[in-house]
């Protein structure tokens, strides 16, 4: 009911005959199932659980042998591939450095002024590259990729 | 990321210099060149199994020396052979069973994100009859590219390279004198 003043500003008041009683009973949760039969239902469920998840997991096993049998039977293709790539880089790189410190003198190409990187490795033998060095003439996005090869760039 | 051996540091930080002397030998491109094989990983993993039955010898070749040698220089013309024949392998297929193989890989390709055969046996049952009859190659047993695989050479085992130091320790003589220890062990459980 609204009374109105002066002003006629309205004022919220409770509704005729007050408001209702508030229910602060506790509510018990209905028993759907007796307690026998739900313990028997999740020994059933537990026990039908363990014999699925044992032969899927036999199962995802054998797919995984699967998936490595393949790979294991194309891996010497890739490798071969990768080994030619690989060295076809290496040569690049150290053609771009000798292009680059032309001009400087006292620099020996591959080593740091002249003084060898590595000192107890047997004569011609193929050294360790740091991957920066790998990828110091390209772009930063092909080193990133080394790493994590399935970024969405 | 890759930590090389002995690197020499002449300020705090290092500069990383690439390790690669003239006196390395490098293979030229023209050495390198060599026609590879045009084709995805899909098309190749479903038909790896063939694949492999059919360049064993060079493959396993391949991968000895490589993993004996440590030198990926040294192995160059053993990773020629394995791609000519897969190019022969793939020409014959080509000619053969191209269909099964493309129905194949677009099924796997599609059904899976890991390349797995589990929604495409009907076509894997189809594309390996079409070896069979026609290629005559059968696939190998389950699992046999998994287990460990002997392969018999003619090339000769490289010996091992470890550096021999000039200045080594000398160690004890045979007849030095070994005393007891005073005190035993020195804990309270044992004797």
């Amino acid at each position: 009911m609204s009374s109105a003043t002066a002003n006629g500003f309205k004022q919220e008041m409770p509704p005729k005959g007050g408001y209702a009683d508030i229910n602060f009973a506790r509510v018990v949760p209905q028993k759907l199932f007796k307690n026998w039969s739900l313990m028997t239902m999740h020994i059933v469920m537990i026990a039908y659980g363990t014999y699925y998840m044992k032969r899927r997991k036999r199962y995802m096993g054998k797919l995984a042998v699967e998936r490595f049998d393949h790979y294991n039977a194309i891996e010497p293709l890739i490798q071969a591939e990768r080994d030619r790539a690989y060295l076809r880089h290496m040569r690049y790189n150290r053609e771009v450095e000798r292009e680059l410190m032309k001009e400087v003198p006292d620099w020996k190409v591959g080593t740091l002024w002249g003084h060898p990187v590595y000192s107890t490795l047997p004569e011609g033998a193929l050294p360790d590259v740091n991957v920066n060095e790998w990828f110091a003439h390209r772009h930063y996005k092909q080193q990133e990729d080394f790493f994590l090869p399935d970024k969405w760039t | 990321m890759r930590i090389g051996r002995n690197v020499f540091i002449v300020t705090q930080t290092g500069p990383e210099v690439m390790p690669i002397t003239d006196d390395v030998q490098l293979p030229t491109y023209e050495e390198l060149d060599v026609q590879e094989i045009n084709i995805s990983h899909p098309v190749m993993k479903a038909s790896a199994m063939h694949f492999g039955k059919y360049c064993d010898k060079v493959s396993k070749e391949f991968m000895l020396c490589r993993i004996e040698e440590r030198d990926p220089r040294k192995c160059i013309p053993e990773g020629k052979a394995v791609t000519s024949c897969g190019l022969d392998f793939y020409r014959q297929v080509k000619q053969n069973c191209r269909n099964e193989l493309e129905k194949l890989s677009k099924c796997m390709e599609w059904t899976d994100y890991d390349l797995k055969f589990w929604y495409c046996r009907k076509e894997q049952g189809l594309y390996d009859q079409c070896m069979s009859e026609k290629m005559g190659i059968d696939r190998p047993p389950f699992g046999y590219f998994t287990q460990v695989r002997v392969h018999d050479t003619a090339r000769p085992q490289p010996s091992p390279t470890a550096p021999e130091f000039k200045d080594r320790t000398i160690g004890l003589p045979e007849d030095f004198p070994v005393e007891e220890s005073k005190y035993g062990w020195r804990h309270w459980w044992f004797f």
